[in-house]
């Protein structure tokens, strides 16, 4: 009965660390991921949206110097958090239109990003994130 | 990949993806349905492993219809939430591995339920008011109990996983 008492004792306590280590873990993920302290301009052709949960992503073809296209996958926010900070996905982003968009960079070099802001053809702009990349993204699209 | 579009683009299928609320309103209601579930059924196992002795099993008996209650709660939020996402959470690993834990932690709860009915009455005292009460597991239980927890608790942390195994995944480009 002791040992007993003393196995499952171990079995709380190890399922107790893992549901702890969980959401840890799932905090540190986009810093881990991208590069919150760096804020990059680009502009784009939008290509593909996808409007799913609990991110949303946006692919847009971004072309360089010597007309080489990159296609750059943008993870952005839940679609109904974007909605009511005023954006919706499905009105506002319409595959083949040219976008300014602000991202923090992925730490491993593909081109991925976490978007930090995003100028529609009409010129409305949407900036998220912490009060720096918020800054940053509203310094470098010249929003407001 | 037909029916899968099909369902995504259902109305209440898109409330639950594009509005303000409806996506967190689902996991809301599907915390809360998970909470009674394996909540009450945690309490079970580890009564069965022999916590709480002074608590007679079959006193679990009158918690089975708020743990249905969590269940059912829970099909009709995962429905949705699947609804909305569908295409993606067929290819995405920690979700399948969540279905099979969920129907394999279901048959090992309903074992466990059957073997608590089936004991001889050896294994039965009576307590003070004088009613039978199962006080002691067979080790068939006391197994059936482990594996239920392990399995459930499993399910739970597969569903966390499929999140952000879904934007590793579109993030490199599958």
């Amino acid at each position: 009965m002791k040992k007993l008492a003393m196995l499952n004792l171990g079995l709380v306590a190890a399922t107790g660390t893992l549901l702890v280590a969980l959401p840890v873990c799932a905090h540190h993920a986009v810093n881990a991921q991208f590069d919150v302290t760096k804020n990059v301009l680009l502009s784009g052709e939008l290509t593909k949206v996808e409007i799913i949960n609990p991110h949303s992503y946006i692919h847009f073809d971004v072309t360089g110097p010597g007309k080489k296209v990159t296609s750059w996958s943008i993870e952005t926010g839940a679609p109904g958090a974007l909605r009511r900070a005023g954006l919706s996905l499905r009105d506002a982003l319409k595959v083949g239109q040219t976008y300014k968009f602000v991202i923090c960079p992925s730490r491993n070099g593909t081109p991925t990003g976490l978007m930090s802001g995003i100028t529609l053809p009409d010129g409305r702009s949407f900036t998220f994130g912490a009060e720096t990349n918020v800054e940053a993204a509203k310094d470098l699209t010249g929003g407001n | 990949m037909g029916w899968l579009s099909w369902l995504e683009s259902l109305p209440l299928s898109d409330w639950v993806a594009t509005s303000d609320w409806g996506y967190a309103l689902m996991l809301a209601i599907h915390s809360i349905g998970m909470a009674a579930i394996v909540g009450l059924l945690l309490v079970l196992d580890f009564r069965v492993l022999g916590y709480a002795s002074a608590i007679p099993i079959s006193a679990f008996r009158n918690f089975t219809p708020y743990a249905w209650a969590g269940f059912f709660l829970n099909l009709i939020s995962g429905a949705l939430l699947f609804a909305s996402t569908a295409s993606r959470l067929v290819n995405n690993w920690p979700f399948l591995a969540k279905m099979a834990c969920i129907i394999a932690a279901g048959a090992t709860t309903y074992w466990l339920w059957r073997e608590l009915r089936t004991r001889s009455p050896s294994d039965f005292e009576a307590d003070s008011h004088s009613n039978v009460a199962l006080i002691i597991a067979s080790p068939l239980a006391k197994t059936l109990a482990v594996l239920s927890t392990a399995l459930w608790l499993s399910a739970i942390v597969f569903g966390r996983l499929i999140a952000y195994v879904m934007d590793h995944a579109i993030l490199n480009g599958q």
